[in-house]
């Protein structure tokens, strides 16, 4: 037994001298680097939503709330949107919806707006200019920008957009930003795992509030106020990766494979003839 | 005020020369490790103590190379190597503040296409007059590029979203220069101190691919891999050179600086010797858009279309506004 245990010792001090090297070293590195970030966090760069090959830790991902509750004013739209995504997905939605806002975004490449252009799905880039961030989704260039410490028009002075108007402060270290002036066509998302979408009214403000967890992983905590279509707010939580020296390829919505034959039915084109 | 005393600053910089490239590059270095360093967890110290010394080294080869008056330059910031901030919203001017004309270069002589390419511009041009004129064009042309821009707002792609008939917005930083114009819009990355990569590894695409320097106080722009559906245009003075194709060689070199604080240059270069017997150029000037928030273009009410023989027809009926309508905001 001794023999055994002298046998292993070597290596068990090596590793407890690399330990206390690297305690030793550590406050100094993370005393720098909360210096830096006292002054601003570096959310800038690419990012995008964990995919399977990044094993992401499983306690950066908040899971979803209960289902948000609509008003009862605003309770048969969801129920309508609802089924127009899924006729739309499965038997067609039928000519007469060929305008309707959700069909009409499929077909016509359109944005998917503010909050849930944030998800990340392809990626996000991030740029801070002196007084706003922009933030650029590779999916079709869809562009916000965010106006920091500058207040919103009045209201009836936005043109509602699918990114609305954007204004921002620091508090502490997290990036607080609020939207308004979003479009009602815009679809909301009802959590990040979650992925039924929702109609709002005019009244929607979302907040986000986007920090650092660790210097690669951001979470954006988004809260959706609308006192005419939800009884109460609701929040969920996009967790983003950082990734370094990515190219952003560029996604231009050139050859819409998806169009509504005569009946209405969304479908794959698979030849290039229309 | 600030922004001129920037410029200032800059303006009055020697010219870029080998020494002061050496002394950006290494600071370059420095902030690469240091960018690096600061994203590193503690359980990775160690690899960042092995940058710290390879930092060192680093620093104590270049005090050898340069020599401790550069290295002291370099310490204090000094701007020398230090390129223009091109930072900001730019366009078409306010007619209130034109550009001053002095400023204003013209574009070089028109472009000559080939023999290959002068006919297909021909059958191009052809399209385009009908489309224009509402004659209608055949179902067959439906696929055409020309006739798929109008009707499915496909991007300009390079060199012409330079033009910034909306505006663009330049947002910059040691590693890259990205550019996104207003209207659709449209996204083009430039990457600051990186190889181009052959032509056969890259994705054609409406930008392109574009790698950039630094020399002196102009950014070096080398764009390839743009695709064929994108169509090139002289100044706009050249009536027969516009909407001209181009084949996959093409090559567009920018060379972008300021002439003034508020007033931007891009000299573009185009190549294509399948195309054009001899590179052309044209000249963007562009100003400064001050206070400018930029509004949302989204192509999202489609009024032309197609009918069924093929006749461009303006869709009345469709409510909402159309955005592809809009004016550039007045400058508030």
């Amino acid at each position: 037994m001794t023999t055994a245990n002298s046998a292993i010792k070597p290596p068990q001090v090596r590793i407890t001298v690399l330990i206390t090297s690297v305690l030793a070293i550590a406050p100094v590195v993370s005393s720098a680097k909360q210096h830096a970030s006292k002054i601003q966090p570096d959310i800038a760069g690419i990012w995008a939503a964990p995919w399977k090959s990044d094993r992401l830790d499983p306690k950066y991902v908040v899971p979803d709330g209960p289902t948000p509750e609509y008003t009862d004013e605003y309770a048969p739209k969801q129920k309508k949107i609802k089924e127009v995504i899924e006729a739309a997905q499965s038997e067609g939605a039928g000519a007469h919806l060929a305008d309707d806002p959700v069909v009409l975004g499929q077909v016509n490449c359109l944005p998917d707006g503010v909050p849930r252009m944030m998800i990340g799905g392809y990626s996000l880039e991030i740029l801070k200019a002196d007084d706003h961030f922009t933030i650029i989704g590779e999916f079709k260039s869809e562009t916000r920008r965010i106006y920091l410490n500058k207040q919103h028009p009045p209201r009836d002075e936005i043109d509602p957009g699918y990114e609305g108007h954007s204004v921002a402060h620091w508090e502490g270290r997290t990036l607080v930003v609020d939207t308004v002036g979003i479009k009602e066509s815009v679809l909301i998302p009802t959590g990040a795992q979650r992925e039924d979408l929702i109609a709002h009214s005019d009244q929607l403000i979302v907040t986000e509030r986007i920090k650092l967890v660790t210097p690669d992983i951001l979470q954006n905590q988004i809260t959706i106020t609308d006192p005419a279509a939800l009884k109460k707010p609701y929040s969920f939580t996009y967790t983003l990766l950082r990734r370094k020296g990515y190219e952003t390829p560029e996604y231009v919505c050139d050859n819409p494979r998806e169009h509504i034959d005569s009946s209405g039915k969304i479908s794959l084109k698979v030849s290039a003839q229309q | 005020m600030e922004r001129e005393m920037l410029f200032h600053r800059i303006s009055t910089v020697p010219p870029s020369n080998v020494h002061n490239a050496a002394i950006f590059q290494a600071r370059f270095q420095l902030a690469q490790w240091a960018m690096y360093f600061s994203h590193q967890s503690s359980l990775e110290v160690f690899n960042c103590m092995k940058m710290i010394i390879q930092c060192a080294v680093a620093v104590l080869v270049a005090n050898m190379v340069i020599g401790p008056a550069s290295m002291a330059e370099m310490s204090t910031g000094s701007s020398s190597a230090q390129p223009p901030d091109l930072n900001g919203n730019w366009g078409l001017p306010d007619p209130s503040e034109p550009i001053d004309p002095a400023l204003i270069e013209q574009d070089g002589p028109p472009p000559v296409l080939t023999p290959e390419y002068a006919a297909k511009h021909a059958k191009l041009r052809a399209l385009i007059e009908a489309v224009n004129s509402n004659r209608g064009v055949s179902a067959s042309n439906l696929n055409n590029p020309f006739v798929q821009r109008q009707v499915d707002c496909l991007p300009y792609g390079m060199p012409r979203m330079m033009q910034a008939l909306y505006s663009i917005e330049i947002l910059q930083s040691p590693k890259q220069v990205v550019i996104i114009s207003e209207s659709m819009p449209e996204v083009r990355r430039i990457y600051l101190n990186k190889p181009q990569l052959p032509l056969a590894k890259l994705d054609l695409s409406y930008s392109g691919r574009s790698v950039g320097h630094w020399e002196g106080n102009t950014l070096v722009v080398s764009t390839a891999g743009i695709k064929e559906d994108v169509l090139f245009s002289a100044r706009s003075s050249y009536m027969d050179a516009q909407d001209m194709p181009h084949s996959i060689q093409a090559v567009i070199t920018e060379r972008i600086r300021l002439l003034a604080p508020d007033v931007l240059q891009d000299r573009v270069t185009i190549s294509d010797p399948v195309a054009f017997v001899r590179p052309y150029e044209i000249v963007y000037t562009l100003a400064r858009l001050k206070d400018y928030e930029t509004p949302e273009y989204v192509c999202d009410n489609k009024r032309e279309h197609f009918d069924v023989s093929g006749k461009m027809i303006y869709d009345v009926q469709s409510s909402g506004k159309q955005s592809t309508d809009k004016k550039p905001k007045s400058k508030k």
